[in-house]
């Protein structure tokens, strides 16, 4: 009888982990290179997100790679690569998007090789193939505009930023249509998500929906989808998430507890460039709209991993930014691999990259605004006219 | 010593407990610079052109215009700015065209040279990051973009706009003693 349950529990605990794994599609890379060539390759991609070094050996040209990936990946190979690359040095080496079967034939070394894979790849040198030529309008552009700079030809500036700003409205044209062209290809999808990183909002789950199934349903795209469904549980209109974390003086807050005020909750780190840019704007808002129903709360988040200061570090930053309002910190609550805390995958705040995020809240706990800008020099105006 | 005046000698130290005893999180102050804020002494900057700054005087209206040679609206902000000099520097309003966020000395004032008449409003150079106005007024009034004007009147940060909103019917509310940033963009929703 004990066997029996034993064996059944082992069957449960093997379906779930099958379940809950990420799908794996297996690779193999076929490289011919001239006979002549010896040594090493040396294959960077990136499997389930994470950063990877393969390498195989060289043998009269032949060498082989074969390995598992979860989405399709930019890739780069390189013959017998120095220990460390120098960027802007030239080695034999060249991109291409990896899976499943890619051949690579070469009559000389990998430079100059022929790739050839799956229909990623074709994807992958269209792409290549669309910027080119609007990279080198670019160069060409900035390079007269310098000159214009230096010599103090400010119509002539003037006119290659107008220049420079047509150009970026026709690469987002040549951008769009080739999604719109490519609603089946990883590749087209991977370029629209890099265009929407960090503020992912309800109103994308349009375009998303237009790719094909198997790219919504690809490790990337159930990330977006995450990502869009928590965006709309966070719509103006939609009650905010409590939750209850300590102040600067060790005392239990909850956002509920500021029913009937208005609430600018705000989370932030302290380690970036426009920290101080920040917290001079937090704190004109806090200045300009003193006197009305509005509370400022801050909820902290010593969001880069690496950094592990005193659990009191961040009541420092509060009070030498003289952040004096309410600022409560989220423990733990984002690390390496994204959100952790309750609170964290409430609000969507996995990781730096999305933080400061602004909300406004109303008196009523439902939301008012969302992505409030601290660069914005009109903050103060926007949230009062906001006000409930 | 009599016992009240000991008794009386504790009180301070009473009351000091008591504070303590509520263990506060002390805030430090900062002195940002906004609109309100009493502005009294302008920092050290090197002038090019016109008569020097050091206090704001009471009775004057002072429009501070930050500049620089690479920022490409606030040369194009000139010609404007010049032609508000000309009908307002009688009425009480001095002009400052404060170069900031460069290093070159010389390059600014070759441009000032070259504009002649075009740029006839006194002219300073603030020089590069960590310089007295960069510390006293840049970063206390958390200028990151260009260009930026400032206004004081009465001792006071009355404005903080854009170039652009400067128009002689603003500048004549001053000079009457009416102006208030609301009164300010009704005028502009007019225009």
């Amino acid at each position: 009888m004990l066997k029996y349950i034993k064996n059944t529990i082992f069957l449960i605990i093997m379906v779930l982990m099958g379940f809950f794994a990420s799908a794996q599609h297996p690779f193999l890379v076929h490289g011919r290179l001239s006979i002549d060539k010896q040594g090493i390759v040396v294959m960077h991609y990136y499997k389930h997100g994470q950063f990877t070094r393969d390498t195989a050996r060289v043998d009269n040209g032949k060498f082989e790679f074969r390995g598992e990936l979860g989405d399709p990946s930019q890739a780069d190979i390189c013959l017998n690569p120095p220990p460390t690359r120098i960027l802007g040095e030239k080695y034999d080496s060249q991109p291409f998007y990896l899976e499943g079967k890619v051949s690579i034939e070469s009559k000389d070394g990998i430079e100059t090789a022929s790739i050839k894979g799956t229909q990623s790849q074709t994807d992958y040198l269209s792409v290549e193939a669309l910027y080119r030529p609007l990279e080198k309008t670019k160069d060409s552009l900035e390079k007269v505009g310098k000159a214009y700079k230096t010599a103090a030809n400010d119509a002539g500036v003037a006119e290659i930023i107008r220049e420079l700003d047509a150009l970026a409205l026709k690469v987002k044209g040549s951008e769009e249509h080739f999604f719109k062209t490519h609603l089946k290809s990883y590749v087209a999808f991977k370029l629209w998500n890099k265009k929407h990183m960090g503020i992912i909002d309800a109103d994308l789950e349009v375009e998303f929906r237009q790719f094909d199934t198997k790219v919504q349903q690809s490790e990337l795209g159930k990330k977006i989808e995450s990502k869009i469904m928590i965006a709309k549980k966070l719509a103006v209109g939609n009650t905010a998430p409590d939750f209850t974390l300590r102040d600067t003086l060790g005392n239990e807050v909850s956002l509920s507890s500021f029913k009937g005020k208005n609430v600018l909750l705000y989370f932030w780190f302290s380690d970036f460039i426009y920290f101080k840019s920040f917290a001079f704007s937090m704190r004109r808002v806090a200045r300009r709209l003193q006197g009305k129903n509005l509370v400022m709360l801050g909820v902290y988040y010593n969001a880069i991993p690496t950094n592990s200061p005193s659990p009191d570090k961040w009541k420092s930053v509060v009070s030498e930014n003289a952040m004096s309002w309410p600022n409560v910190y989220d423990v733990g609550g984002i690390d390496r691999n994204g959100a952790v805390s309750t609170t964290a995958k409430a609000y969507g705040n996995e990781s730096s990259s999305v933080l400061p995020m602004i909300y406004l809240v109303g008196p009523d706990g439902k939301f008012l605004a969302r992505h409030l800008r601290f660069n914005d020099a009109e903050l103060s105006s926007t949230i009062e006219n906001l006000l409930k | 010593m009599q016992i009240r005046t000991k008794l009386i000698m504790l009180l301070p130290a009473l009351i000091f407990i008591g504070m303590g005893a509520q263990a506060q999180t002390a805030y430090n102050k900062i002195d940002d610079i906004d609109i309100g804020s009493k502005m009294v002494n302008y920092p050290k900057v090197q002038w090019l052109k016109g008569t020097p700054l050091t206090t704001f005087e009471k009775d004057k209206i002072y429009i501070i215009e930050l500049w620089a040679t690479w920022c490409v609206p606030c040369t194009e902000a000139m010609p404007h700015l010049n032609r508000l000099y000309q009908k307002f520097k009688d009425k009480g309003i001095v002009f400052i065209g404060q170069n900031v966020m460069e290093n070159d000395l010389a390059k600014v004032e070759k441009f000032v040279e070259q504009k002649g008449d075009g740029l006839s409003y006194p002219i300073a150079f603030a020089g590069p990051k960590g310089s007295d106005f960069d510390k006293k007024w840049l970063e206390a009034a958390g200028v990151t973009a260009i260009p930026q004007t400032f206004v004081v009147q009465n001792n006071v940060l009355i404005w903080q706009t854009h170039p652009s909103n400067l128009n002689e019917q603003v500048l004549q509310l001053m000079v009457e003693g009416k102006f208030t940033v609301a009164a300010a963009r009704a005028l502009d929703k007019i225009r």
